[in-house]
């Protein structure tokens, strides 16, 4: 009782994410995190223990150590997210051509047949199986399968999920579809066997025959389509913990949990219909002779649907987080009415593409299968980041990468564009009309010598909201001086704030201290309701050259 | 080797006294005091200064001392929780659990307490056989209260789902004590409930063809044998076989040795849209046997049935799950058949409000309506009611003085495999709490003879 008290009195009491102070220096672009480090030893992950940190441990103790989810970390004073071994922005900076979303980081798009392949690793049971064979080159390539039934449905998934992945920033393994014969297959005799759930053993060369053979239509002579993705040069020490840093690498400091470019993955997720990120979904890989580690998601083959090919009005594999005690108890009393789990309508009619469609889509309220701790944490900044790099996308793009999955049916082709493209625009204005929008800061200067900050809405932007619908307060302080200077309202299709006005005559001085101030800018939607979050501008007023921004906040 | 910096109990139980008195364990600028090339104060993110958490953290010190000891209780709770999780995902007991029955390597141990007979315990396991790789080896046995003892053995092909040909081989023998008896008949009152103790050994042989995969023929050959005799554990009050039934007339077959040879044709459809929690289609079976009185008893008969599944969808997760058996023996000149072969009902498979094989006669009728929902992604709540009688031929059947019990539970799943599930039900006579492996239309006097 006291501790709930406490509590309440805790939450209250805490103020708000205060503002900070930014150095007059240009932003940083690129964080040096690949300085060499000894390799690390591989991280084990236990679903179990992962289970009861994800929904019992730490959700209490973050609730009792009254800790508060800080912002995003892995930022730049654009709270942009800086080129690093975790993300690298690409689409976002300049749009790709399509033709490079389609090619992504694939170098050859042909697994090396010189020489039959060798199997040193696979799982062949549950839903996603896959093998880790040796080309004729020596490099090992991952196999990932389709479900017979429902042929390309996985493999088209993974290699479009990557290529928008990839084209957005992330790391993903180089991925293509090939067509590899039965016969090229053969298990090295060491090789290893590797459980749904991640128990290994010795590979039954007549288990593997076997469920190869189930993999092959007939009338393809022994052929399958498999996604292939070749792994790095370097060793593969398991998937990137959700929270925490790695003891033993010495370029991993941030928090994983604080990183934006995980926390706004959660856009990206609802977007492709990631539901089950997970540790067991990323890789880190220590690159030699690099020597240092590269983070990467792996494991798409759930997404875009691939997972639920099969109809069905209530099955385990949903869109629903598997742990929700209180919408259990919910449930059990409504006795079937009301909020009942998502019907799993299956693999479309035209094939090649699973369960992923428009209706129901709600990208605020989607929810992934498993509790993720970045997800957990995306606050309103992270959710807009990731928003304009799903907006980011053209329906050019979004076609150069389901082309890279290589359907068979034009009109699968055609579906599943038109699907990503309706999803990303949903995202857009179901977001955007939720939060601060504002973006693209300059101050620009008249020819009559006055200076002003220009805004520009996201939403509109990306054509997603009218100009009319949203308006935008700014308020200006001076944090030296701890006084607020003034409010300015604009709206309509010209958002720029003059800031003459907040110019106080005795800035004159270089070293005059008071030359620093924030803008503050809230958004109001046509009915008049404010829009989640604040967005800071900071602006130090040189004397000699003008204001000019030095950092954006937004929280 | 896990090398992440986690909350690991050992850790956080040093340090906790720490975290009460600092601020949080890392905030945004701690994390990016000292990214390489920012050389300014504040890492990439560019601060002179940072954000001033002083006066939050001075708000937030008296609070945070005085929760410490949930916090200190909360790992020291869950610490031997991820040990065990720990320990348990190392020896993979529960992957091969979560694999289920139909899978050819796995092991479940099986646990649980009731009132009679007490403790359970056991274990299901399974394998791939050596001398042919087509096939897997199968391994069964419980062990529960003072006496019951259950050893199992089968040799099957492993895909016993797909189209084609398949086999399988049982041995099985078991001892269960305090089996119950009330006479034949619906009339029989409970008070007369009177115990023994069955020995039992079944060898099976069946051989199945599937033309389809929702249609299949199966040859089951079989030899078993029961020998009750008198319970020996009964507490005062209560009644063995032999004290209350003197002769055998009331209790055809329990001095005779009873045993036979088993043979029977099966046609199965399976129109379901999910073998494991279908929510729409149906099932049907038929099937005709015939027994070959050995030993002692040398009474032949033929036994034949019939069962049917439902399962209509209501919309959303919501399903009414339909359920209607009839079943039959006969013999040639309307001599008694020994009680253990007769048709039965009652226990967790068909009347769930009442004990184990509570009626027992020539043959039964049983129906059921269960309405089922989801309440989560690997589980369903229902309610059901089972409705049931016994009666000398099935052409005798009438609705009046119908059986009926009534109750709820929940059905446990994965994806692809019922797991278990857990369900309470109530008749006019007694209620009843068990938690299964096998599903509930599952009927538990057929599974020996199929």
């Amino acid at each position: 009782m006291i501790g709930w008290v406490l509590l309440a009195f805790a939450l209250v009491a805490a103020p708000a994410w205060a503002s900070g102070r930014f150095a007059d220096q240009p932003p940083v672009w690129a964080v040096e995190d690949t300085i060499p480090i000894p390799a690390p030893e591989p991280s084990g992950w236990n679903r179990y223990q992962s289970f009861i940190d994800q929904y019992w441990l730490q959700p209490v103790d973050d609730v009792l150590s009254l800790r508060s989810h800080p912002p995003a970390a892995d930022v730049n004073s654009r709270e942009e997210v800086p080129a690093s071994s975790w993300f690298t922005p690409r689409n976002g900076l300049r749009p790709l051509p399509p033709e490079v979303v389609s090619w992504g980081n694939v170098a050859e798009s042909e697994i090396d047949r010189s020489v039959p392949l060798r199997i040193i690793e696979a799982r062949l049971e549950g839903p996603e199986p896959f093998a880790i064979a040796v080309e004729g080159s020596g490099r090992h390539v991952v196999l990932e399968f389709d479900d017979s039934r429902y042929p390309e449905v996985r493999t088209a998934a993974i290699i479009v999920a990557s290529r928008l992945l990839h084209a957005a920033g992330y790391n993903v393994l180089p991925s293509f579809i090939d067509e590899i014969l039965i016969s090229d297959l053969s298990a090295e005799p060491d090789a290893r066997r590797v459980s749904e759930f991640g128990k290994t053993g010795a590979l039954d060369p007549f288990e593997l025959q076997e469920f190869l053979s189930r993999l092959a239509p007939e009338g393809a002579g022994g052929s399958i389509r498999v996604a292939a993705s070749r792994l790095p040069e370097g060793r593969v020490i398991g998937g990137f913990a959700e929270r925490g840093t790695r003891s033993d690498d010495a370029n991993d400091r941030i928090p994983h949990e604080d990183r934006r470019s995980l926390r706004g993955l959660r856009v990206f997720a609802a977007w492709l219909d990631h539901t089950r990120m997970r540790t067991d979904r990323t890789l880190d890989v220590y690159l030699e002779p690099q020597g240092f580690l590269r983070h990467y998601l792996t494991g798409l083959g759930a997404t875009l649907g691939a997972r639920m090919t099969h109809p069905h009005p209530g099955g385990m594999e949903g869109r629903e987080p598997y742990v929700d005690w209180i919408r259990w108890l919910r449930n059990w009393g409504a006795m079937g009415f009301g909020d009942v789990y998502a019907a799993r309508r299956g693999a479309t009619r035209f094939g090649g593409v699973g369960d992923l469609g428009v209706r129901g889509f709600d990208p605020p309220r989607w929810r992934p299968a498993y509790a993720y701790e970045p997800f957990r944490r995306a606050d309103w900044a992270d959710a807009f980041w990731g928003v304009r790099g799903v907006t980011a996308f053209t329906d050019e793009q979004i076609r150069a990468a389901v082309e890279a999955g290589h359907l068979s049916n034009p009109a699968a082709t055609n579906y599943l564009t038109g699907v990503l493209a309706e999803r990303r625009d949903r995202i857009g204005w179901s977001y955007l009309a939720e939060i601060n929008a504002a973006d693209n800061f300059r101050v620009v200067r008249s020819p009559q010598g006055r200076y002003s900050l220009t805004v520009e809405d996201l939403g509109i932007t990306r054509g997603l909201k009218h100009p009319q619908d949203v308006q935008y307060v700014l308020e200006f302080r001076l944090p030296d001086l701890g006084e607020t200077l003034g409010l300015q309202a604009r709206g309509g299709d010209r958002l720029e704030f003059d800031l003459m006005p907040f110019l106080p005559a005795d800035w004159r001085h270089r070293d005059d201290p008071s030359r620093y101030g924030v803008a503050a800018l809230c958004a109001y939607d046509a009915r008049g309701r404010r829009a989640e979050g604040e967005t800071r501008v900071h602006i130090y007023f040189d004397a000699e050259r003008g204001p000019r921004i030095i950092g954006v906040e937004r929280g | 080797m896990g090398t992440h910096r986690q909350h690991s109990p050992l850790r956080v139980g040093c340090a906790l006294l720490l975290l009460a008195l600092l601020p949080p364990i890392v905030t945004a600028q701690d994390a990016t005091r000292d990214l390489p090339p920012a050389t300014e104060p504040g890492g990439a993110r560019g601060y002179a200064s940072p954000p001033d958490q002083a006066g939050k953290d001075a708000a937030l010190f008296l609070p945070r001392v005085l929760l410490l000891p949930f916090r200190i209780a909360t790992h020291v709770a869950t610490a031997p929780l991820r040990v065990t999780a720990g320990a348990i995902s190392s020896s993979g007991l529960i992957e091969r659990m979560g694999r289920g029955f139909r899978d050819d390597r796995y092991f479940i141990p099986t646990f649980f307490v009731d009132p009679d007979p007490g403790l359970n315990v056991g274990f299901r396991a399974g394998h791939g056989n050596p001398f042919h790789q087509g096939s897997c080896i199968t391994y069964r046995a419980a062990w529960g209260g003072s006496e019951d003892q259950v050893y199992a053995l089968t040799l099957r092909d492993r895909r016993p789902e797909s189209v084609g040909w398949h086999y399988r081989l049982t041995a099985k023998y078991e001892i269960r004590s305090r089996q119950s008896y009330f006479g034949l008949g619906n009339i029989s009152t409970y008070v007369y409930r009177t115990f023994y103790t069955n020995e039992r050994y079944v060898f099976l042989g069946k051989l199945g063809y599937k033309p389809e995969p929702w249609m299949s023929w199966d040859l089951a050959v079989g030899i078993h044998r029961d020998q009750p005799s008198p319970a020996t554990d009964l507490d005062p009050g209560e009644w063995s076989l032999e004290r209350r039934f003197h002769s055998e007339f009331m209790a055809p077959g329990w001095r005779i040795d009873p045993q036979n040879v088993w043979g029977e044709i099966a046609l199965s459809l399976d129109r379901r849209n999910h073998p494991a929690h279908p929510t729409e289609g149906w099932s049907a079976e038929g099937f005709c046997g015939y027994a070959y009185g050995t030993g002692a008893d040398n009474l032949d008969y033929v036994r034949y049935g019939g069962e049917g599944h439902a399962y209509v969808p209501l919309g959303g997760s919501r399903v009414l799950a339909l359920r209607l058996a009839g079943e039959e023996a006969r013999t040639s000149e309307n001599r008694p058949i020994k009680f253990t072969e007769l048709v039965s009902l009652g226990g967790p498979s068909s009347l769930r409000g009442y004990v184990e094989d509570r009626f027992r006669e020539n043959a039964a009728v049983l129906a059921t309506v269960e309405y089922r929902y989801r309440i989560a992604p690997f589980a369903e709540a229902c309610f059901f009611a089972d409705f049931g009688k016994v009666m000398p031929r099935l052409l005798d059947f009438q609705f009046l003085a119908v059986h009926r019990s009534w109750g709820l539970g929940l059905r446990m799943f994965s994806d692809d495999r019922f797991l278990f599930r857990m369900q309470g039900a109530i008749s006019d006579e007694c209620w009843a709490l068990f938690a299964t492996l096998e599903p509930a239309f599952y009927r538990n006097d057929r599974r020996d003879r199929r």
